[in-house]
């Protein structure tokens, strides 16, 4: 992670063009094309075009900025631009273009980058893989790459599926007002979705957790896992209908991930597609524990496995309710939800934890909060809304105080 | 490599409330970052350039446009020539043409900015004072500002310049800061030198030998620039890779507080002369030439009137090839050669069938010259003898 002036924010996510000499954009840019047509470049020839580039600075007259900002309307503009000490034309050009630009950066040392996200005034690159420093920040208190920002979003079962359905049954418009909210996001995420009638009812229809592993049973373990690929197939569909970079990551596929080792794989997997620009979705799933048994590795837990591999200090949970309430009547909350919980005062709340649904195979809302409680160590804060109101979920990315919050104090 | 220049808005300026403003305070806090300015300075006066269509385009006209649906200027502000005064414009240009470039300039009339269409500004009312702070964009007006009326400012853009006028303030970095307006090298000219091409030329040379640095000048005894030389130098020394500013012996404001640097480097007639001819096309006697370009930057009421007398005495006629650049000013009327008030041929559609143009401004030489014409460079007594006879006397 590298971090410069944020000239303009925004994110970016792409191929990178390095520019090895200043360029000047009146002249030296064709704005049809986006195609570099300066004299004597050592880019000559090279296209601009959605690319994130990198250069210097650039010369020539101030008309350069109108160029820019003809090249955003002709479609030909980069996605983004990193200097390392602009000049007014172009900052001017991208501001009013508003092309997300970072100044102040010592580009020689991205000359080889292939690819890199831009987020705000910070920039990542795929060669900042923990792999040599991870296990000193896992032993230690404190991330290897603290990712300010970062996010992880846990899209509750019962939200984006019809829970209470005895067969698989999508929710197709409250998954896809979803994607439409996040995608407006510019914080760097990862998501977990649950498997609501894709799971649970299965699981309670043929007993399995509490039957043995008998031939015909590992087949119903194995349809249990098929639907949720199916499931995770349709989020990511959504998410990148809403131009989301969806990457499918199948927890079950990553070996020994209920030991530190399987947690080590999951953070080199989750910062490279991050690093990448991609938009990690995980999902619960029935897993092969390090001692060979079945498990299910529920999306509450993986999206704290989820966070703490990323190093976010963040997780907002979308579910069908407001947050906690201290009491229920008859499955609803009663009054307001309450506004901030934390290890201190949860213990003196008197919260009334059986308000979970009968086909819930991974627990009440009660073992969440605990979940997140123990979290709360690791300094990650959750955050509990409803996901069916768009504009509560635009509040909660933006660190805004709706439904209730765990916080570490 | 961070620099911890502004990050918030200082204490003390006001948050802007309109939508263009706030655009026009992320130019200005931009500016800032990259600069590393420490803080926001308030400016008296603007100039803006980005006015010609041709340059501009529709992009930049929409957003012009967008930004005076809201905008409004809070210091004096003008505006830099447009391809034409669109309330006159040629016959060459197209109707279309002329609709987009009223649209700018209303645009920015809108906004609240005195539509002079003038790269002189300091020609027509908005003359700054001594040591004042501006934000100027217009590279000739920026050197005239900072080196002959001695004001404060840096070489904006076109759009950072318009950020000014409607914040009113300019991030505090480069020449509005006393310890960057230091000479770093003499120049010492040692022929005395009596038309604005020559001090264009001199500007020329001076910008490609010692680039950014700025000069201190030492003109030959008894020679005393008049404003139209003092114009010519200031747009061709930043026209040719030169500085925003320049400080001259005995003439420039603030000559005296500096110490002239050591390191001194002699023009000769001899350098004046090579540097004509890599500016120039090699004329041929008799060539046609199909236009005359005066008036870059653009004449002020004096210099028009010596032009009026000078082409009356040679025929009393009007010269329709000549194109005198002047600000859009009330009151002249009948001119002697085609009207170009408001306009600047550099940034203007040409007519069909020009090829050959002459001028006396190495300004011009450069913009036209960049477009693929054939430029011929004259002193002035010369562009009028050929603006009347269309040959290369």
């Amino acid at each position: 992670m590298i971090k410069g002036l944020d000239i303009y924010r925004g994110k970016a996510v792409g191929e990178t063009l390095f520019i090895k000499e200043p360029l000047s954009f009146y002249g030296g840019v064709d704005p049809e094309t986006g195609i570099i047509i300066q004299k004597n470049h050592p880019n000559h020839g090279s296209s601009i075009k959605n690319k994130i580039i990198i250069l210097k600075n650039s010369t020539g007259s101030t008309v350069g900025t109108w160029t820019i900002l003809r090249m955003k309307g002709e479609g030909t503009a980069p996605l983004g631009i990193i200097t390392q000490q602009s000049d007014t034309v172009l900052a001017t050009g991208t501001i009013v273009s508003e092309i997300p630009h970072i100044d102040g950066i010592e580009i020689s040392k991205l000359e080889n980058v292939k690819r890199l996200t831009m987020d705000g005034d910070v920039i990542y690159t795929p060669d900042e893989l923990p792999n040599s420093n991870y296990h000193q920040s896992h032993d230690g208190k404190s991330s290897p790459i603290s990712c300010d920002g970062g996010i992880v979003i846990k899209l509750g079962g019962s939200l984006i599926t019809h829970k209470e359905s005895t067969y698989p049954h999508l929710d197709k418009e409250t998954l896809n007002s979803i994607s439409e909210t996040i995608s407006n996001s510019r914080r760097p995420m990862a998501l977990v979705h649950g498997a609501g009638s894709f799971g649970h009812a299965f699981v309670i229809k043929h007993n399995l957790l509490n039957n043995p592993q008998t031939p015909q049973n590992l087949q119903l373990w194995g349809e249990l896992q098929n639907l949720q690929y199916e499931l995770n197939n349709r989020v990511c569909e959504s998410l990148r209908n809403n131009k989301i970079p969806a990457w499918p990551v199948q927890p079950s596929a990553i070996p020994l991930l209920d030991t530190p080792k399987g947690e080590v794989h999951l953070s080199i997997l989750l910062r490279s597609l991050v690093s990448k620009g991609f938009v990690p979705v995980l999902y619960g799933t029935p897993a092969l524990s390090s001692s060979g048994s079945m498990y299910i590795l529920s999306g509450d837990k993986l999206v704290i496995m989820a966070a703490k591999a990323l190093g976010y200090k963040k997780i907002l949970h979308l579910t069908n309710v407001e947050g906690i309430f201290e009491s229920f009547k008859s499955g609803k909350g009663v009054g307001k939800p309450i506004d901030v919980i934390t290890p201190l005062t949860y213990k003196k709340l008197n919260i009334r934890l059986n308000h979970n649904s009968e086909s819930d195979v991974t627990g009440s809302m009660g073992s969440k909060i605990e979940l997140l409680l123990q979290a709360t160590r690791d300094g990650i804060s959750s955050q509990i809304i409803n996901g069916r109101i768009q504009s509560t979920i635009k509040s909660a990315l933006n660190d805004k105080f709706v439904g209730t919050i765990i916080n570490p104090t | 490599m961070i620099n911890h220049s502004l990050s918030h808005l200082p204490h003390g300026i006001k948050p802007p409330t309109t939508k263009a403003a706030k655009k026009a305070m992320e130019i200005t806090m931009g500016l800032a970052k990259i600069f590393n300015a420490k803080s926001l300075i308030p400016v008296d006066s603007v100039q803006i350039s980005g006015v010609s269509y041709l340059n501009l385009g529709e992009p930049g006209l929409l957003f012009l446009e967008k930004m005076a649906l809201t905008g409004k200027t809070v210091v004096k502000s003008t505006l830099n020539p447009a391809a034409f005064d669109p309330m006159s414009p040629p016959d060459h240009v197209s109707e279309e043409f002329v609709t987009k470039q009223k649209r700018v300039v209303d645009a920015y009339k809108t906004m609240g900015i005195e539509p002079t269409l003038t790269c002189s500004p300091y020609l027509v009312g908005n003359l700054p004072m001594f040591n004042s702070h501006i934000a100027w964009s217009e590279s000739s007006a920026v050197v005239f500002a900072n080196s002959v009326i001695g004001a404060r400012t840096n070489r904006e853009g076109g759009p950072s310049a318009l950020a000014a006028a409607l914040t009113g303030v300019t991030p505090e970095y480069g020449l509005h800061l006393d310890h960057n307006r230091i000479p770093h090298i003499s120049i010492s000219v040692n022929f005395p030198m009596d038309s604005p091409l020559d001090f264009g030329i001199l500007g020329a040379w001076i910008g490609r030998v010692i680039g950014q640095k700025q000069a201190f000048i030492r003109l030959n005894e008894n020679n005393s620039p008049h404003i139209t030389e003092l114009q010519a130098i200031s747009a061709s020394l930043i026209t040719y890779g030169g500085a925003s500013m320049f400080h001259m012996e005995g003439v420039t404001p603030d000559w005296f507080n500096r110490t002239p640097p050591s390191q001194t480097i002699s023009f000769s007639k001899d350098d004046s002369i090579n540097t004509l001819k890599t500016i120039s096309s090699s004329p041929i006697k008799g060539e046609p030439v199909h236009m005359v370009f005066l008036g870059c930057p653009h004449y002020g009421p004096m210099e028009i009137e010596n032009s009026r007398e000078i082409v009356n005495s040679i025929g009393n006629q009007i010269l329709k090839r000549l194109f005198v650049g002047t600000a859009r000013t009330k009151g002249i009327h009948s001119l002697p050669w085609s009207n170009m008030a408001g306009g600047c041929a550099a940034v203007a559609p040409i007519p069909k069938g020009v090829k050959t143009i002459a001028t006396n401004s190495a300004k011009a030489a450069f913009y036209l010259g960049n477009r693929g014409f054939r430029i011929l460079l004259g002193d002035a007594k010369q562009c009028y003898l050929v603006a009347k006879t269309g040959e290369w006397g």
